[in-house]
C-alpha cells in the first residue's frame, strides 16, 4: 500500500482532533502580504508539490488538485481548502506539517515558510481560481502558448526607461516598493560590456578613449564597436558550445581524439555574421538537406555528432548508437526546446504532456543517418581546389578542342572493352575472434565496425556455388559510416592489406582443407611502394611497406597492398582479384575460408593506429584469366547507361577517365597528375549524412535498445505547435524547421532566456533547461514573452538581442547592494541592482592572459594543448599513454575557448572553475568557490607567465613612478584606476620586496623568468630586480576577486 | 523550481557549504554523535577500493565446488552463454584452493591468505549484478549509478550531503593506483552536474600531490607570504565592501583553505614518520606491494585527519602486461598477480583502521566492475570473460553483520538466484549508513531531481546489523 494512503487511513481521526480552530496559529507561517493570482503563484506550487501524487494521472486518497472543481471537493477525508479561513484550512496544516502523522508532500522538499505564505495569502483572499485555468489542463500550462506581444505598462519614473526591458523591470520594483540603483560608473560600465560581450577585460587605451568620448552616443559606440569585434564571436559561441555538449574526444574507455573544430569555428562564425537563430538552428539539424548544400552547412549538422563515442573492445556500436541518439534528444530538449523530454525515453513524462509514443515519435525524424567523418576544407585549400580543378577541366577542354573526334575515338574504346567476368559473390560469415564488429550489409558486402584490433586477421568463411573457381575478388567499397567514406577504417580512410589467404575445402569432408596457392594478384590501384606513415608504427623497428597488390601474396606480413592515391582521390572504392594456381573444384560444393590478415597497424588500438579495411565483399568467378577490373565504379556506371541517355556530367566523368589510357596523351595525362599532387589535405569534421532508406523507429520498453516495441513514424508532439505542413516528410529538414516555427512557443523563449542568464545570473525563468509544468514561473512573463517575440519580429537577430538588454537601464545599474537589499532578494531577481558574477572559467584565464599583454588574439583553427600539468596526460594520471604536447610558439597564449577539451581528462584550470565537461547538453553553468581555485591562480603555470608578463609589461610600458606602474598594472587587471589606500598597499609591497632584492635575499632573475638559468633575456631597459619585484605584485593583482568578477 | 533544503544551503550562499563543513568540523573534533543528514548515522566516513578490470567472483571469494564437477563441460540450462569478447569456451573450476576461515567460516581461496584471516569483520555480497559489461560504463556505474559519462560520483554525493569533515583537506579524495588510471579516467570521479567543490581531488602517489599544491620554486616563502597577506587583505576589503554578497566571502574563505592545505597536504602525504612496523603491516617493505601499500597507508592518514570520502584503486586501465584484474588471457596469471599486490596492504589497512579505532564509524568498502564466466573465454584457453550477472562485493565496518554473506549466486556463479543487489541497491545502502535517505538527497539538474540511485534503490536491510 501507498505510504501515503496508509497515512491518510490512519490519520483522519487525529486530524480532525488536531485541526484548530483559533484564529492565527503561531506555529503557521504567516501569510504573504500582497494580492495573489492563482495560475501564477499558486498553481506551481501545487504543480511541483502535488500532481504527481493528487493530478491528472494518480489520485491518492480520491484526491485531485488539479482541476478546481476536484481540489474544492476535496477526496477522503473531505474539503481541504476553505476560502477566506486559511487556519481552518486542512490543506495549510498538511503542507505546515503540523499534524504529526500527515505531512504533505510525504516524500521530498517540504514547502518554504514563504510558499505556505503564498497558500494562506491565496485562501484568505478567498481562494480565487480562474475558470481559465480550473481544467488544469497540462497543455494550457503558460510555456505551451505561443507568446504574444504585451502592452508595456507603466511605471513610477518613465524616465529611467531607456528602452521596454525598463518598462517590464519597474513595473515589478514599483509593485514590490523598491527602486532601481543608479548607473554603473563608466569604467565599470565599459569593462562590464566588455566582459559581457567579448569575455575580454578592455584594454587601458580602450578605457581611455571611452572617457575622453563625452559624446552622448558614446556607450552605444562601445556597443556597436564590440558588437563587431570577432571576440563577440568567440564569447558567445562558448555558451552554445556548453549547450552543444562540445568535447574534441569521444569519450568513454579510448577518449580517441576527434576532429571537430571546424564546427567549433562555425558557430564562432555564425555569432559573428549574426546568423539569424532560426537558421542557426536550421543548418545544425538539418544544413546538409538544405538545397545545395555548402560545406559549412554540412559542417553545422556536427552539433548533432558532438555526443559520446564507445569504442572499447566487444561493445555493440548499435547500443551506443543508441545513447548517442538519445543524447542528440536531450540536446534538442535543452539546447533548443527547453523541455525535458529526456524523461520520455522510458515513460511518459511525468508533469508535462509529453507520451514515450512522442519521444520516439520525435527521434524518428533524427534516426535515419549515418555517422559519417567528412573531409573539410578552410576557405584558402577550397580556393586551391577550385583551382585544381578549373585547371584540370581547361586542360580537358583543350583536349576535347584539339580532338575534334574525340566522342567517336570514345566511343571506339568503350565498344574495345572487354565483358567482365561473372562474378558470384559470397555470404560470408565472421569466423574471428578478435572482437570487430562485422555487419552484413544488403548487398553482401561486410562492414567493419565497433571497436578497431590494429595487428590482427579477419576470417570469413563461405559457401559458394560456382564449381570450378578460377579467381577471387575482394572488393573495398566506400561507406559514410566510415571515416571520410572510407574504404577503409584508418583516420583518413584508407587501409592495408598484409596477406590474403584462402582455404577450401569439400562441403562434406570438412576434416580435409586444402590451403589454396594463389599465384597471381591484379588490383585497379595500389600505392607505389613507400615505407609506413609513422602514425602506425608498431615499436616493433621492422620496416613495413605498402605498394603493389602482389604484396598480398608474398607470404611477408611485413609487406601490404596500399590503395592510397593521395588527398582528393584516397576514398574511392578498389578492388582485387586473385587468381588460384589450379581452378577449386570439390564434388559437393566448396566451402571457403577467406584471411586477410592486416598487420600494418600501429602498436595502440586505443589511438587512430588501424589501418583496416572498413567495408568489403568477396566474390568468386570460373571465367578464365580473371583480372581487375581497372576502371573504377562510378565510371562503370556511366558505361551501363545507354550513350543517349547520359548526362553532360557523365559524360565529362567518362572522359575524364578514358583520357587517361590514351597513350597519345601523356604530356597532359601527367600535368593532371600534377594537380592532383597539389590536393589540399583538408581536416574532418563529423557530421551527419541522410541514410537513403529510414529506419525503422520503435518505442523502446524503458528505454532499452534491445526491446524495441511498437514501431511509430515521425512526428511531433501534440502539447506543442503543430507542423506548418501536415504532410511534411520525417526528414530532419522537416523537424528542423518545426523547431523554429515562429509559433513555437518555448524556441524563442527558452533562447532570450539564456541569453539574459549569461547576462544578469539567472534568468528570467531560473530553469533554462525546463518550461514545463515543473518550472518557476518566469520572473517577469510579460519580459519574458515581449523579448521573445521582438527576437522573432527582429528576423531573429542576436546581435539585436544583444543590443536591447545592453542599452537597458536595467544593465547599466549599478551592482552595489545594501545588507538589507540583499536579504530582501538574494538571488537579485528583481533587478533593482546589476549582477556581480565571477566570471565563467575560460574567462578567467582570458583575463590574465588579456591584462598582461600575453594573449594571442587568433581565431579559429584546431584544438591546442595549452599548457597543463604534464604528468594528467600520461600515466598514472591519464588512460593511455595519451600524448599531451605542450604547444610552443604564438599558439601557447590562446583564448581558452580553443584548448583541447579531452572528456576523460578534463583541463584542471576549468574544472576547478565549474567548466563542463561536455558529457552532456549544459545550458546553466554551477559557480562554485573551491581551494582548488585559488591554487590554480596563484601557481598554476599559465598564471605565473601572466605575472611575469605583467610585471615586465609594466616595468616597460607603465610609467616611470611606482604610483605610474602600480596604476598601470591595476587597471590591466581591474580597468578602475586603484583607490589611494589600494595604491599605498601596493606601494608598501612593492618596496618591501625590493629592499630584500637589494639584500640580496631573493634572486631577482630566477623570480622574473621563472627559470634558473633562463633562456631568453629580459627585454632591453627592464632591470631584473624591477621586475621581480613587480612579479609579486602582479600575482596579487592577478588573483584578487575584483579581476576576475564581472560587476 | 524552489531548491531543495541541500540545494538551498549551497546555493543561497557560497558560504552556505563552507559554513557546514566548519559545523561538521566541530562535530568531528568536539567527538559529539555522528549525526546524518536524514537520520542518525552509523559511518560519517568512507574507503572505497576499486578493482577495475573486474575481478573474478568464482576464484576469489563466490566458491562454487560444482564447477569442479562440471569441469571443461559445456554450461548447459542457462540459456546463450551471454559473453563480451569472444566465443564462449567450457566451464572451469577455479584453478585456486578455497577454504573456509575464522569464525564465521568465510570461504576465501588462496589469492588472499592475508585477507582471510579478517573474514569475520567483513560483510559479503554475493548477489551483485551490473548493468554493463564493457569496463568504462561498468566503471562508471559503480562510482556514479549511471553507465554514461556526466554524472556525480558516489564520493561527490557524500560531500555534497555532507559536507567535509576538516578545513584544510578536500571531502572527496581519490588515490590512483600508482601504475595508471581506470577506464574512464577523472570521470570516475568527477562531480558531474554538483559543483566543482564536490569533485574527487586525485592525489598523485610521487611528487606534488595536487596540481599547483606547492608555489613554484622561484618564489622565496617569504615573497609567498607577503603576497597572500595583501592579497587576503584586499580580497576582504572588496567583500566588506559589498555587504551581502556572501560569494565573496566564501572565495576570501577558499584562499585561507587553501592555503592551509599548502601548509598541511604535503606532511600528510609524508610517510616517512610511520614505524617500521607499520610500513611493514601495509608492505611497505616489499618492492610488489610497496606501491599500493602506500596509498593504503595514506588512506589511513587521511581518513585520520578527516577526509570523508577515498577512493583507493587497485589496478589500472592501460599497460601491457595488464595492470588489472582483466583477466581474458589466463585466470591463474592475472589474479595471482594482482592478488599479490592487493592482498597485504588492503589487510593492513583494514588492521590498522580496526586497532586504531577508526572502523567504528567508517564504512569500509570493495568493489570491482563485474564478475567474470564460469567458463572460458575461447575453448579450451585458460581465461575468463567480463560477466554483469553475478559477482561480489564485500563491505566491513559500522551498522553492518560482520563475518556474514548475503545473496547467492547459482551453482557455477553465472545468475544470481537468492537476494540480487544491484548498484543502485548498494549505493542506498552506503548513503544509509551515513544517515542519508537515498530518496532525499537530491540536486536539481535537467528539469528533474537528480538522486545517485536516479529512480531505483533499496536499501539492503539484510547486511545492516
Amino acid at each position: 500500500m501507498h505510504v501515503l494512503s496508509r497515512l491518510f487511513g490512519l490519520a483522519l481521526p487525529l486530524f480532525i482532533l488536531a485541526t484548530p480552530t483559533v484564529a492565527d496559529d503561531p506555529k503557521l507561517p504567516p501569510p504573504v502580504n500582497r494580492k495573489i493570482d492563482y495560475a501564477k503563484d499558486v498553481q506551481p506550487i501545487f504543480a511541483a508539490a502535488c500532481y504527481s501524487c493528487h493530478g491528472a494521472k494518480k489520485q491518492e486518497s480520491s484526491f485531485r488538485l488539479d482541476r478546481k472543481a476536484d481540489a474544492f471537493k476535496g477526496g477522503e477525508i473531505g474539503k481541504p481548502i476553505i476560502p477566506g479561513k486559511s487556519t481552518d484550512s486542512p490543506l495549510i496544516h498538511y503542507v505546515a506539517g503540523l499534524s504529526k502523522d500527515l505531512k504533505m508532500p510525504p516524500k521530498g522538499d517540504r514547502l518554504t515558510a514563504e510558499q505556505i505564505g503564498i497558500l494562506r495569502a491565496w485562501i484568505d483572499q478567498g481562494a480565487v481560481w480562474p475558470e481559465a485555468t480550473a481544467g488544469a489542463d497540462p497543455r494550457k500550462h503558460w510555456a505551451f502558448q505561443a507568446p504574444t506581444r504585451p502592452p508595456l505598462p507603466s511605471v513610477s519614473d518613465p524616465k529611467w526607461i531607456r528602452n521596454p526591458i525598463d518598462a517590464f523591470i519597474l513595473a515589478r520594483l514599483d509593485q514590490e516598493g523598491l527602486k532601481p540603483s543608479t548607473e554603473a560608473d563608466r569604467i565599470t560600465l565599459l569593462r562590464r560590456l566588455h566582459l559581457d560581450l567579448t569575455g575580454l577585460p578592455p584594454t587601458i587605451a580602450e578605457v581611455d578613449a571611452f572617457l575622453a568620448d563625452k559624446s552622448a552616443d558614446a556607450y552605444a559606440n562601445a556597443v556597436e564597436r564590440l558588437l563587431k569585434s570577432e571576440h563577440y564571436g568567440e564569447r558567445w559561441a562558448r555558451h552554445w558550445l556548453d549547450a552543444a555538449r562540445y568535447a574534441d574526444s569521444d569519450g568513454f574507455e579510448k577518449d580517441m581524439s576527434r576532429n571537430v573544430w571546424f564546427y567549433r569555428d562555425w558557430v564562432v562564425n555564425a555569432f559573428n555574421r549574426d546568423l539569424p537563430y532560426d537558421q542557426f538552428i536550421r543548418e545544425q539539424i538539418a544544413g546538409d538537406l538544405l538545397p545545395n548544400a555548402r560545406q559549412d552547412q554540412i559542417v553545422a549538422t556536427g552539433f548533432l555528432r558532438n555526443s559520446m563515442l564507445n569504442e572499447e573492445g566487444g561493445v555493440d556500436p548499435e547500443q551506443f548508437r543508441m545513447d548517442a541518439m538519445f543524447d542528440r534528444m536531450d540536446a534538442l530538449g535543452k539546447a533548443v526546446l527547453g523541455v525535458t523530454i529526456a524523461c520520455c525515453q522510458c515513460h511518459n513524462h511525468k508533469f508535462d504532456p509529453m507520451t514515450q509514443e512522442e519521444y520516439f515519435k520525435l527521434f524518428a525524424y533524427l534516426n535515419n543517418d549515418h555517422e559519417a567523418q567528412r573531409v573539410v576544407y578552410l576557405p584558402d585549400e577550397q580556393r586551391q581546389i577550385a583551382d585544381i580543378r578549373r585547371t584540370i577541366g581547361e586542360i580537358e577542354a583543350r583536349l576535347r578542342h584539339n580532338t575534334p573526334d574525340w566522342q567517336e575515338r570514345m566511343a571506339k574504346w568503350e565498344a574495345s572493352l572487354p565483358a567482365q567476368p561473372n562474378w558470384e559473390i559470397v555470404r560470408v560469415t565472421n569466423q574471428s575472434d578478435n572482437s570487430q564488429r562485422y555487419i552484413e550489409q544488403k548487398d553482401g558486402s561486410i562492414l567493419c565496425q565497433g571497436y578497431a584490433p590494429t595487428k590482427f586477421t579477419t576470417h570469413m568463411r563461405g559457401t559458394p556455388t560456382t564449381k570450378n573457381i578460377t579467381g577471387f575478388r575482394l572488393e573495398l567499397l566506400n561507406d559514410p559510416n566510415l571515416p571520410c567514406n572510407g574504404p577503409g577504417r584508418s583516420h583518413i580512410g584508407t587501409c592495408a592489406l598484409s596477406e590474403f589467404t584462402v582455404e577450401a575445402w569439400d562441403v562434406k569432408v570438412p576434416n580435409k582443407k586444402t590451403n589454396v596457392k594463389l599465384i597471381k594478384a591484379t588490383a585497379d590501384y595500389g600505392n607505389p611502394e613507400r615505407d609506413l606513415e609513422s602514425n602506425y608504427d608498431d615499436k616493433s623497428k621492422k620496416k613495413r611497406v605498402t605498394g603493389p597488390v602482389d604484396y598480398a601474396i608474398d607470404g611477408k606480413d611485413d609487406t601490404a597492398w596500399g590503395i592510397d592515391a593521395g588527398p582528393g582521390r584516397r576514398n574511392v572504392p578498389r578492388n582485387a582479384v586473385f587468381v588460384p594456381e589450379k581452378p577449386v573444384n570439390f564434388p559437393n560444393g566448396a566451402v571457403i575460408d577467406f584471411r586477410m590478415k592486416q598487420m600494418h597497424g600501429g602498436w595502440n588500438s586505443d589511438d587512430h593506429m588501424n589501418n583496416n579495411l572498413g567495408r568489403f565483399r568477396l566474390s568468386v568467378t570460373d571465367a578464365a584469366n580473371p583480372v581487375a577490373d581497372p576502371i573504377a565504379a562510378n565510371v562503370r556506371q556511366i558505361l551501363a547507361i545507354s550513350k543517349e541517355k547520359r548526362s553532360e556530367a557523365q559524360v565529362a566523368t567518362l572522359f575524364g577517365y578514358w583520357h587517361t589510357t590514351v597513350v597519345d596523351w601523356k604530356a597532359e595525362n601527367d600535368r593532371i597528375e600534377e594537380q592532383w599532387k597539389q590536393w589540399p589535405v583538408g581536416s574532418t569534421q563529423l557530421a551527419l549524412q541522410a541514410r537513403d532508406a529510414m529506419r525503422d523507429t520503435a518505442i523502446l520498453k524503458r528505454g532499452d535498445f534491445l526491446k524495441p516495441t511498437k514501431s511509430v513514424a515521425a512526428g511531433t508532439p501534440r502539447f506543442l505547435h503543430p507542423l506548418a505542413d501536415p504532410k511534411a516528410d520525417g526528414s530532419r529538414l522537416t523537424l528542423a524547421n518545426w523547431l523554429v516555427d515562429r509559433k513555437s512557443p518555448t524556441t524563442a523563449r527558452v533562447f532570450v532566456n539564456r541569453v539574459w542568464q549569461a547576462y544578469f545570473g539567472t534568468g528570467l525563468v531560473s530553469t533554462p533547461e525546463d518550461f514545463g509544468l515543473q518550472s518557476e514561473r518566469p520572473s517577469h512573463p510579460e519580459l519574458l514573452d515581449w523579448l521573445a517575440v521582438e527576437f522573432m519580429d527582429s528576423g531573429w537577430s542576436i546581435k539585436h538581442l544583444h543590443r536591447l538588454i545592453v542599452n537597458s537601464a536595467t544593465y547599466r545599474q549599478s551592482s552595489n547592494v545594501t545588507p538589507a537589499m540583499y536579504e530582501r532578494d538574494p538571488f537579485n531577481r528583481l533587478l533593482a541592482r546589476a549582477p556581480r558574477l565571477r566570471v565563467e572559467g575560460e574567462i578567467v584565464r582570458d583575463i590574465a592572459l588579456q591584462a598582461s599583454g600575453l594573449l594571442n588574439p587568433k581565431l579559429g583553427g584546431p584544438s591546442l594543448y595549452s599548457p597543463a600539468p604534464a604528468f594528467l596526460f600520461v600515466p598514472p594520471a591519464s588512460y593511455g599513454p595519451f600524448n599531451w604536447i605542450e604547444v610552443q610558439g604564438a599558439d601557447r597564449y590562446r583564448r581558452g575557448l580553443y584548448t583541447f577539451r579531452r572528456r576523460s581528462t578534463p583541463y584542471p584550470a576549468f574544472t576547478n572553475f565549474d567548466v563542463p565537461n561536455g558529457d552532456s547538453s549544459c545550458v546553466r553553468r554551477t559557480r562554485s568557490n573551491t581551494p582548488l581555485q585559488a591554487l590554480t591562480l596563484l601557481n598554476e603555470s599559465v598564471f605565473m607567465d601572466c605575472a611575469r608578463a605583467l610585471a615586465l609589461r609594466t616595468v616597460k610600458d607603465g610609467g616611470k613612478t611606482d604610483e605610474d606602474r602600480l596604476t598601470f598594472a591595476f587597471r590591466c587587471c581591474m580597468s578602475r584606476p586603484p583607490a589611494a589606500d589600494e595604491l599605498g598597499e601596493l606601494t608598501k609591497l612593492l618596496v618591501g620586496e625590493r629592499e630584500r632584492i637589494a639584500k640580496g635575499e631573493i634572486n631577482a632573475v630566477e623570480l622574473a623568468t621563472g627559470e634558473r638559468t633562463p633562456k631568453n633575456k629580459l627585454p632591453d631597459g627592464v632591470a631584473a630586480p624591477e621586475a621581480a619585484a613587480f612579479t609579486i605584485v602582479a600575482r596579487v593583482l592577478l588573483n584578487l576577486d575584483e579581476t576576475i568578477t564581472k560587476e | 523550481m524552489r531548491p531543495s533544503r541541500r540545494e538551498f544551503v549551497t546555493q543561497a550562499s557560497a558560504l552556505g557549504s563552507v559554513a557546514l563543513t566548519w559545523l561538521h568540523a566541530q562535530d568531528a573534533r568536539g567527538n559529539a554523535p555522528v549525526s546524518g543528514l536524514h537520520h542518525p548515522a552509523k559511518a560519517k566516513r568512507v574507503v572505497q577500493i576499486f578493482c577495475p578490470g573486474g575481478v573474478s567472483h568464482v576464484d576469489t571469494f563466490d566458491y562454487k565446488p560444482e564447477l569442479a564437477k562440471l569441469h571443461n563441460q559445456p554450461m548447459t540450462g542457462k540459456g546463450k552463454a551471454d559473453t563480451f569478447f569472444g566465443q564462449p569456451g567450457n566451464l572451469m573450476k577455479s584453478p585456486f584452493a578455497f577454504k573456509q576461515h575464522g569464525k564465521s567460516g568465510g570461504w576465501v581461496s588462496d589469492l588472499f591468505p592475508n585477507l582471510a584471516s579478517r573474514v569475520d569483520d567483513l560483510t559479503f555480497i554475493h548477489s551483485m549484478t551490473a548493468k554493463s559489461s564493457n569496463h568504462t560504463p561498468a566503471a562508471f556505474q559503480m562510482n556514479s549509478g549511471f553507465v554514461l559519462n556526466g554524472f556525480p560520483s558516489v564520493g561527490s554525493w557524500v560531500s555534497y550531503g555532507l559536507g567535509s569533515l576538516n578545513e584544510d583537506l578536500p571531502a572527496f579524495v581519490v588515490l590512483p593506483d600508482p601504475r595508471g588510471l581506470p577506464a574512464g579516467g577523472a570521470i570516475n570521479w568527477s562531480s558531474g552536474f554538483l559543483p566543482a567543490t564536490h569533485q574527487g581531488v586525485a592525489f598523485r602517489s610521487t611528487g606534488d600531490p595536487i596540481p599547483d599544491l606547492a608555489t613554484p620554486a622561484t618564489i622565496p616563502a617569504a615573497e609567498r607570504k607577503a603576497g597572500s597577506e595583501l592579497l587576503a587583505a584586499m580580497n576582504r576589503e572588496f567583500a566588506e565592501a559589498t555587504p551581502g554578497e556572501t560569494s565573496l566571502a566564501a572565495r576570501v574563505r577558499s584562499y585561507e583553505m587553501a592555503a592551509k592545505m599548502q601548509l598541511d597536504v604535503p606532511g600528510m602525504v609524508n610517510l616517512e614518520n610511520e614505524t617500521a612496523e607499520t610500513k611493514r603491516l601495509y608492505g611497505i617493505d616489499d618492492k610488489t606491494t610497496e606501491g599500493f601499500g602506500r596509498n593504503c597507508l595514506l588512506t589511513r592518514r587521511l581518513l585520520e585527519k578527516g577526509v570523508r570520502f577515498i577512493q583507493l584503486w587497485h589496478g589500472g586501465a592501460f599497460g601491457s602486461p595488464r595492470i588489472n584484474w582483466d583477466a581474458h588471457e589466463d585466470i591463474v596469471e592475472n589474479h595471482r598477480k594482482q592478488a599479490a599486490v592487493l592482498d597485504k596492504p588492503l589487510t593492513g589497512l583494514l588492521t590498522d583502521l580496526y586497532r586504531r579505532g577508526l572502523m567504528k564509524d567508517t564504512l569500509f568498502v570493495w568493489t570491482t566492475e563485474f564478475g567474470r564466466t564460469p567458463f572460458t573465454q575461447g575453448v579450451g584457453k585458460p581465461g575468463r570473460d567480463h560477466h554483469q550477472h553475478a559477482f561480489t562485493v564485500f563491505l566491513a565496518g559500522a551498522g553492518l553483520k560482520p563475518g556474514f554473506a548475503y545473496g547467492e549466486s547459482d551453482e557455477i556463479g553465472y545468475k544470481v538466484v537468492e537476494n540480487e543487489v544491484t548498484i543502485y541497491d548498494l549505493h542506498a545502502t552506503m548513503l544509509h549508513l551515513l544517515g542519508i535517505d537515498h530518496q532525499q538527497l537530491t540536486y536539481y539538474h535537467n528539469g528533474t531531481r537528480r538522486r545517485l540511485t536516479d529512480v531505483h534503490g533499496e536499501v539492503v536491510e539484510g547486511i545492516l546489523a
